[in-house]
């Protein structure tokens, strides 16, 4: 089973998240912050990464600039509130495999892994 | 400063879009129709809050959060105490009279605020060319004119205020969005605004 690991500071979404992930088969692992997340991703190895960007502690571009220096190159996806393009075009350029808009709607966020698994971009 | 008609028009419909696409998440989430009313924009001294809060006297329930960048201001979803705790209870499945429920309600909120000010203020920059950042969610309780105090020295502020009323039968809940722009920061909104309408 493949391994995602979920980062975003609201315990409801994260709940929906892994609850959406879960029945699409895969594990997940969370984490509630962007320094907790780089934690979670040096202990837990994920296969992939899933994070929010608006977050107290770290923030979700600067936990994606710490995932790129620290040589982690496994598939990153961002879910977010912020929908400006400006934000969209930052995280593509730190090389995420997705960008997703919240509120999810369930057959995107799946479809987005899927298309990864099968090696496609998002 | 005064704005013309054109000007104010062209505000609102930009208001307007970003309301309309906060209602289309907010419909994602709750699987249920938002009914929006026209957003009222009105000028104002920070200090003159009279007639915007007269009918909302009442202790309420708000996720406010800050925008800055090009233009500065802060967003508030508001709601009634009884409209939070149907809203909790639907997106979270809990009954809306489970003792655990309080519980959940700062965080819950905090996100559906988040999703719902970014999905306006985005468009709003999205619109203009202009990005913003975000100050994180705040979830407070209390009267409306202690809510929406964006800062130390609100009294010598002038503010934009936009508020827009819904209504969500289905799951018998109603809230408020508020705006409020800085005015000092209002001239660099209306340029973006002008130069997007001379293209």
């Amino acid at each position: 089973m493949q391994k995602v690991l979920v980062v975003d500071d609201s315990l409801f979404q994260r709940k929906s998240i892994c609850d959406t992930l879960k029945e699409a088969g895969f594990l997940t692992i969370e984490a509630g912050d962007g320094r907790e997340g780089l934690e979670t991703a040096r202990t837990g190895s994920p296969d992939y990464i899933l994070t929010d960007l608006l977050m107290p502690v770290m923030d979700g571009i600067q936990f994606l600039t710490e995932l790129k220096e620290q040589g982690f190159t496994c598939p990153m996806f961002v879910l977010s509130a912020d929908i400006q393009e400006t934000k969209r075009k930052q995280c593509l350029d730190l090389g995420v495999a997705g960008f997703l808009s919240k509120p999810f709607k369930k057959h995107e966020l799946i479809e987005a892994f899927s298309r990864c698994t099968s090696g496609k971009d998002v | 400063m005064n704005l013309t008609e054109l000007q104010l028009d062209a505000f609102k419909e930009l208001v307007n879009i970003g309301v309309g696409r906060a209602a289309a998440s907010l419909n994602d989430m709750l699987d249920s129709h938002i009914m929006l009313e026209v957003p009222e924009v009105r000028m104002l001294d920070f200090d003159d809050m009279t007639g915007v809060t007269d009918n909302l006297a009442q202790d309420l329930s708000c996720v406010q959060l800050g925008f800055y960048g090009s233009f500065t201001g802060m967003a508030a979803l508001v709601f009634p105490p009884p409209s939070a705790v149907q809203l909790v209870s639907a997106l979270t499945g809990e009954d809306a009279t489970a003792p655990g429920l309080d519980g959940l309600i700062a965080g819950t909120l905090n996100e559906v605020g988040n999703i719902v000010i970014n999905c306006v203020i985005g468009t709003i920059g999205n619109i203009l060319e202009r990005p913003l950042d975000f100050s994180l969610p705040n979830y407070l309780q209390g009267q409306l004119g202690e809510l929406l105090k964006m800062g130390d020295d609100d009294q010598r502020k002038k503010i934009i205020l936009v508020r827009t009323h819904f209504t969500v039968l289905e799951k018998q809940l109603d809230g408020n969005i508020f705006l409020m722009f800085e005015a000092a920061s209002f001239d660099a909104l209306l340029l973006a605004i002008e130069q997007i309408h001379a293209r």
